[in-house]
């Protein structure tokens, strides 16, 4: 029985030849990327291409380049909401912001006084295009949107909302953590201007893995410098891409593991009907409310439960004691969007799947909640 | 290589890859050699190809956008 539901943390397990890829790497093949022209390097350099490649096509971008490696979601975002050379007057975002968006923005707020403002939405997060559609088209402005909420799994309306952004000129910084590797991510269809992501969670690659493709790179302001392997008689960074972003030696390891990762995507071993109708089960479950979208073509593989009575960290720790079942409680690094669903401060439980979780584990899962929610 | 060969230098290692890529599926040969010191004091790879292979590489260069500059191997 797959009792971890803890997959918007770190998905696990991860496909097998994950491991066994990373083990190779590090036991029998080595090399750093780009700084030398041996077999080994050529080699480790090679499949870092072929990984930026992958990447490249899950994102729907034709030019792989302008995606650049990044230890996670975090750090891209960082790159991206410091290095916005240009200063709008405001950013927008979404309801349901993670910390490591509104942490970055927080400091340029402080720092700079950029103003800071949370786009319409509705109950559950889903930003409100026909409010959206009203807001002054002549500000510059800049929106930040995470795509799939790592608290309720409601995925936001991008195709509708970049429509907007396009036609009144707002930037697009889409927050794809949760996302990427679970639906359909298209950075040039909806002329997304950056699109940040890790490797560790729907990608099922393994931590320490990341990065983001950026439309027009020249206009990111650089955060972080050093050795590339190219220019090496200068100190000034490259202006190619993707050095530009390419500071000291990348995470060979992680990156062959999340090549691996994109190659043996397990099928999936439940539907999404299958999510909803567990989503069902919980709700009748007495004290128990459930946290998703209100739309079911609006819902992740995640989403979270409160009981009237119980904590969640309660809730969370008699699952795992008693039943072996890890989820996450709390907030989730993401205050605003329990401000948004009203369960600030104590939070929620998530529950968060993966592709290997079958019927019976979700059977499984809703046996034990209903006896902690009663015990 | 015994023929003459030149050296193709490109400006990151992701180009030499995609280069190299497209040289093997084309069928023209090309090595991967250490950035001479003569040429740029780059710590990374490039292309050694056949000089009367050039011409072809070149266009294949050009068909994918890749940016890159030849010297003769005699010069370097």
């Amino acid at each position: 029985m797959n009792c971890y539901f803890d997959n918007a943390s770190t998905s696990f397990p991860k496909p097998p030849e994950v491991a066994s890829r990373i083990s190779r790497y590090l036991t029998d093949e080595g090399g750093t990327y780009g700084r030398a022209a041996y077999q080994r390097v050529h080699e480790a350099t090679r499949q870092v291409e072929q990984c930026r490649d992958a990447l490249s096509a899950l994102l729907g971008v034709a030019d792989p380049e302008k995606i650049a490696f990044a230890s996670n979601a975090t750090s891209a975002l960082n790159t991206l909401l410091l290095g916005v050379s240009s200063r709008p007057t405001v950013i927008w975002v979404s309801p349901m912001e993670h910390n490591a968006v509104m942490r970055p923005l927080w400091h340029l707020h402080r720092t700079l006084g950029i103003r800071m403002e949370v786009l319409p939405a509705m109950e559950d997060g889903s930003i409100d295009t026909d409010a959206l559609g009203k807001l002054p088209a002549g500000e510059d402005s800049l929106f930040v949107i995470n795509h799939l909420s790592n608290v309720n799994g409601v995925i936001q309306p991008m195709p509708e909302i970049s429509r907007l952004a396009t036609s009144r000129g707002w930037k697009i910084i889409l927050d794809a953590a949760q996302s990427l590797g679970e639906i359909p991510v298209e950075a040039i269809t909806w002329n997304i201007d950056c699109v940040a992501f890790t490797g560790h969670k729907a990608l099922m690659g393994p931590t320490g893995t990341g990065g983001f493709y950026c439309k027009s790179p020249q206009e990111l302001a650089l955060t972080h410098f050093g050795g590339t392997g190219s220019l090496s008689d200068s100190y000034e960074m490259p202006a190619e891409m993707p050095d530009r972003f390419q500071a000291g030696t990348p995470n060979v390891a992680g990156i062959v593991g999340l090549l691996s990762a994109l190659e043996n995507r397990p099928a999936a071993c439940h539907t999404p009907s299958d999510v909803l109708a567990c989503m069902r089960e919980l709700s009748k479950l007495p004290g128990i409310k459930i946290h998703g979208a209100k739309q079911s073509d609006q819902q992740g593989e995640l989403f979270s439960f409160t009981h009237q009575s119980q904590p969640p960290a309660t809730i969370s720790q008699k699952l795992f004691e008693r039943h072996g079942i890890e989820t996450r409680s709390g907030l989730h690094c993401a205050p605003l969007a329990h401000r948004t669903l009203g369960t600030f401060p104590s939070g929620t439980v998530r529950i968060a799947l993966s592709p290997y979780h079958t019927v019976a584990d979700l059977e499984n899962l809703i046996k034990a909640i209903a006896d902690v929610a009663t015990n | 290589m015994s023929q003459p060969t030149k050296t193709a230098v490109f400006k990151t290692a992701r180009m030499v890859i995609k280069a190299d890529n497209a040289c093997r599926q084309s069928g023209l040969a090309v090595k991967v050699i250490p950035v001479p010191p003569s040429v740029s004091s780059d710590c990374g790879m490039c292309l050694e190809i056949a000089a009367a292979e050039v011409e072809p590489f070149k266009a294949l260069m050009a068909s994918l956008n890749i940016e890159m500059k030849i010297y003769d191997n005699n010069l370097i």
